[in-house]
């Protein structure tokens, strides 16, 4: 082995290499024609490193013409490799130039190989020896040129002009990289394709004696490419390790927040999917997804309407938005929120789909959840905007009111009112706006609600105002309260009903006293009218007298009648009436209905009655009914006392606020403890009691308002005392 | 018609009856005083006169059943009619009992008060009429007293006279005195006078 031999093989064992590499990231990816360019002038550089190496070492002046002449096969295929690289490399240059210089060079290689020797020497005659670090070789010692061989340099030249030209106008683009690659690549190809040509040509024209040495000038031009494809590699090598980088942010970013991103390849029918999004969607991780296999996930109810949204955003509505169901394969149902943007071609077709996904089956449950509590509600449930607009109402709205939910949505409040309240409710709600507190509407006063069919049905109303992002609300819970009404008012009938049974079983007691009231009239009328029929029979009857007994008759049926009326009153099934009254009137009242029965039972009366006492409001028959109850009580009490023995007294008083009336007897006295037991119902200690006067008693005086309550005197019998409020104090 | 000295007492709580019935027993005659309460009745009252008294039963302070009680305790004997609105059967009957006249229901009708006044009034007479009798019977001697219980039971003078052992001529001069004494001008008279306070004859 000598240097000559291990220099120029290593030379070409490098450029193969070099050859190798990028062919294979050429194939790798088919598009970097550049490495391609760069590969083809690489194995041009390998062959003419061989061709050099084999004309040094021959020794036959023939076989040394044949080989120049075929090395410029791999010269063809270098210079057609740095043209091509620039012109890929740099994106610039006169195209004009480009084919010129690569033309002329393929008309040169035919001119080539039409000569008798070759485009630089029709014929070498001998060859002398000479010697290269310490090794003897060959080189040209007589020859005959070609005459073509001007075209070399010409042809030399325009590839120079083309590189020159290509460099500087990549240079003017001023940017850092334009210019390294000009000054690095072009810089090289220019000095070194200088050198090169003017070595060969010094060579061809025999100025010097000189082995050909044109490998190491492609070999530097080579190095500078190299260097500035590799600084490209580890460009894209740090641009993809940052995509990479900033993809997988951007997955962390979108698995954190339960978003897939997916691509749909609309001309190829072919989705990508993020590996979190194929899992939300049920799909394996290599199958392929078409638009049909992702409208088969889709819940049948739903896959129209998002083919129709697909449909709209591939015909130009650009943006996608929409939300539907998914189901698994275990038949599970998740909801989905999907957002996307389409591109589009120039000619207006659909290019592709980009869009992000999300999970929100949580959200739309709970959701569902408050939705199905809200409809569920046994209240009619409204929400009201500010301007008293219905923004959401639930079934039960529907329900009560007759009217479908889309006849009320974005209609006024106010349809479901009636007339006379729809005035007061104007003002109503702008006071509730102004301090809105949570509340109950109606307390105390009736309100209705109007029905579709123009049925009034009595309501009540809660109000609660709602504060959300997108203004100020009302929900109003809204409950028919006609079943309750109906109930109260079959309540009040039967008490109604009781109250005047028990009543009229009161009354039973008095018979002699009833029968007192009328017959004393009736007897006064009929003596007198029978003394009058006697006097009448006389010649000369007293007309004064006659007169007088007229006036006695008229008044005594005046008396009966107003008995009539009074029992009347009391046996009729009245309803409560409030109306101011006197509780000395009523005690009075009731004495002298009760005053014959009393005598008869050897009850003695007292009165104590506050002539100041001021009137109350109350049920005039009801009230009697009470005091009539305790008074016969009083006198049931003292039945099995001495008959002279039996003192009834009656006080009232006028105390703050409030009249109270005693009844205060003398009797046996309540057992102990039984203060409060006798007022239940039912409860008595009487043999022929029902025990329901008591009862009803204070259930009277409770509609009142009052109290009504026993309490054991200090010596014998008990004090029933009833207390009313008065109204107004002036109403004395 | 009556005899002017009769009188017919009302007594009623209420005025409006005492003045009703005082008209109707006026027309009918009758000499009528009417009260309201039982205190002003017995200040009144003046004792053997012939009279009446209507009272209702139910009134205040002293009712008619203790008035009876206490008129009968005094030892005054008026005849009395009840008046009364509600009249009960145990309460009748005790009032009857006690030597009412009658006992009347309201409304009363005015025949049926009448006849009871009538009734009262003659009840009343007879009373007076026996104590009359009465006293002068005490006046009799004994001899004279033993001549009228023959009398009466129709014995002829001689009869009288050998059942009492005495001469026939007596016997007229004590008839003579028991006639005068008696204040009677016939037989008949003495007979129903004699029959009036006891004496059997």
């Amino acid at each position: 082995m000598n240097w000559v031999t291990i220099v120029w093989s290593l030379a070409a064992g490098a450029c193969l290499t070099l050859a190798v590499m990028h062919s294979l990231i050429w194939l790798r990816d088919r598009t970097l024609y550049a490495h391609l360019a760069f590969a083809f002038a690489a194995i041009g550089t390998v062959g003419v490193a061989f061709c050099e190496l084999l004309t040094m070492f021959e020794t036959d002046p023939k076989a040394y013409l044949a080989i120049l002449r075929w090395a410029h096969l791999p010269t063809l295929s270098i210079l057609l490799g740095l043209a091509y690289f620039v012109r890929l490399y740099f994106q610039t240059g006169w195209l004009l130039l480009f084919y010129l210089a690569v033309g002329t060079r393929l008309g040169m290689v035919v001119v080539n190989f039409q000569s008798p020797g070759n485009i630089s020497f029709l014929e070498i005659q001998t060859l002398k020896s000479t010697t290269l670090w310490g090794q003897s070789i060959h080189v040209i010692d007589r020859a005959i040129q070609n005459p073509w061989q001007a075209l070399l340099l010409v042809n030399v030249i325009l590839f120079l002009v083309y590189f020159i030209q290509a460099s500087l106008a990549l240079w003017k683009r001023k940017d850092r990289e334009s210019r390294r690659r000009s000054g690095v690549v072009g810089g090289s190809l220019v000095l070194f394709l200088l050198l090169a040509a003017g070595h060969s040509s010094l060579i061809n024209r025999q100025l010097i004696e000189s082995p050909f040495l044109i490998t190491f000038s492609f070999m530097a031009i080579l190095a500078a490419m190299a260097y500035q494809l590799s600084r490209d590699v580890v460009d894209a090598a740090r641009l993809a390790r940052d995509l990479n980088e900033s993809q997988e942010q951007m997955t962390l970013a979108a698995s954190a927040a339960k978003l897939a991103l997916w691509r749909w390849d609309v001309p190829q029918n072919d989705i990508w999917v993020m590996p979190a999004g194929r899992s939300m969607y049920g799909v394996s991780a290599h199958e392929k997804v078409s638009i049909e296999r992702f409208l088969e996930t889709v819940h049948p109810e739903d896959r129209d309407a998002v083919r129709q949204s697909l449909q709209e955003t591939m015909a130009g509505k650009e943006t996608f938005d929409h939300d539907y169901r998914i189901i698994l394969s275990q038949g599970q149902i998740r909801w989905i929120t999907a957002k996307g943007k389409m591109e589009f071609a120039a000619d207006g077709s659909a290019l592709s789909l980009r869009g992000v996904s999300k999970d929100v089956t949580d959200r739309f449950q709970a959701e569902e959840r408050s939705r199905l509590v809200v409809e569920a509600a046994p209240y009619a449930m409204i929400m009201v905007n500010d301007s008293s607009k219905m923004v959401m109402v639930n079934q039960q709205t529907e329900r009560t009111f007759g009217y479908t939910r889309a006849e009320l949505i974005g209609h006024s409040l106010e349809i479901l009112m009636p007339e006379r309240f729809r005035a007061a409710h104007g003002e109503l709600q702008s006071t509730f706006h102004q301090s809105p507190t949570a509340r109950m509407m109606g307390e105390g006063r009736e309100l209705s609600g109007l029905r579709k069919d123009g049925v009034e049905i009595p309501i009540e109303v809660g109000l609660t105002p709602i504060v959300t992002t997108e203004g100020r609300f009302v929900l109003a819970s809204v409950s028919d309260i006609s079943e309750r009404k109906r109930l109260e008012i079959e309540a009040r009938n039967q008490r109604d009903e009781l109250t005047h049974l028990s009543r009229v079983s009161s009354l039973g007691l008095l018979s002699g006293s009833l029968a007192h009231e009328i017959n004393q009239p009736l007897g006064i009328i009929l003596a007198n009218a029978q003394a009058a029929q006697r006097m009448l029979r006389s010649e000369s009857p007293d007309l004064p007298e006659l007169r007088d007994i007229l006036d006695d008759i008229v008044g005594e049926d005046l008396r009966a009648g107003e008995a009539i009326k009074r029992l009347r009153a009391l046996l009729k099934r009245g309803q409560t009436q409030l109306l101011p009254v006197n509780l000395n009137e009523i005690v009075k009242d009731i004495l002298r209905l009760t005053q014959s029965d009393l005598i008869r039972q050897g009850v003695s009366v007292s009165m104590d009655l506050d002539p100041t006492l001021p009137a109350t409001s109350g049920d005039y028959v009801q009230l009697q009914q009470v005091v009539l109850n305790l008074i016969l009580n009083a006198c049931d009490a003292m039945a099995e006392n001495p008959e002279k023995a039996r003192p009834l007294h009656l006080s009232t008083q006028h105390l703050n606020g409030s009249v109270r009336l005693s009844v205060q007897d003398h009797g046996c006295g309540l057992p102990v403890d039984l203060e409060e037991r006798i007022f239940q119902p039912f409860f008595t200690t009487k043999e022929q009691g029902l025990g329901i006067g008591l009862s009803i008693s204070r259930s009277i005086i409770a509609a009142h308002h009052g109290q009504l309550w026993a309490e054991r005197n200090p010596d014998h019998g008990t004090t029933f005392h009833l207390e009313l409020r008065v109204d107004s104090p002036q109403n004395t | 018609m009556m005899p002017a000295t009769a009188t017919v007492y009302l007594l009623d709580d209420e005025l409006g009856m005492v003045k009703a019935l005082e008209r109707l027993l006026r027309v009918e005659g009758y000499e009528v005083k009417g009260f309201t309460s039982a205190a002003a009745f017995l200040q009144t009252y003046e004792p053997g006169k012939e009279c009446c008294l209507v009272l209702d039963v139910a009134m205040p302070e002293l009712d008619g059943i203790h008035l009876q009680q206490r008129l009968s305790q005094d030892g005054i004997l008026i005849p009395l009619i009840f008046v009364t609105g509600h009249g009960d059967i145990p309460m009748s009957v005790r009032a009857m009992k006690a030597g009412a006249v009658d006992f009347l229901t309201k409304p009363v009708n005015a025949p049926d008060l009448i006849q009871a006044v009538k009734v009262g009034l003659a009840r009343s007479r007879e009373r007076i009429e026996t104590a009359l009798f009465a006293s002068r019977l005490s006046r009799l001697t004994t001899r004279e007293r033993e001549v009228l219980e023959h009398v009466i039971t129709g014995d002829l003078n001689k009869q009288i006279a050998a059942s009492l052992g005495t001469g026939e001529q007596n016997i007229k001069v004590h008839r003579a005195r028991v006639m005068q004494k008696m204040e009677v001008e016939s037989l008949a008279e003495l007979v129903r006078m004699a029959e009036r306070v006891g004496l059997k004859s």
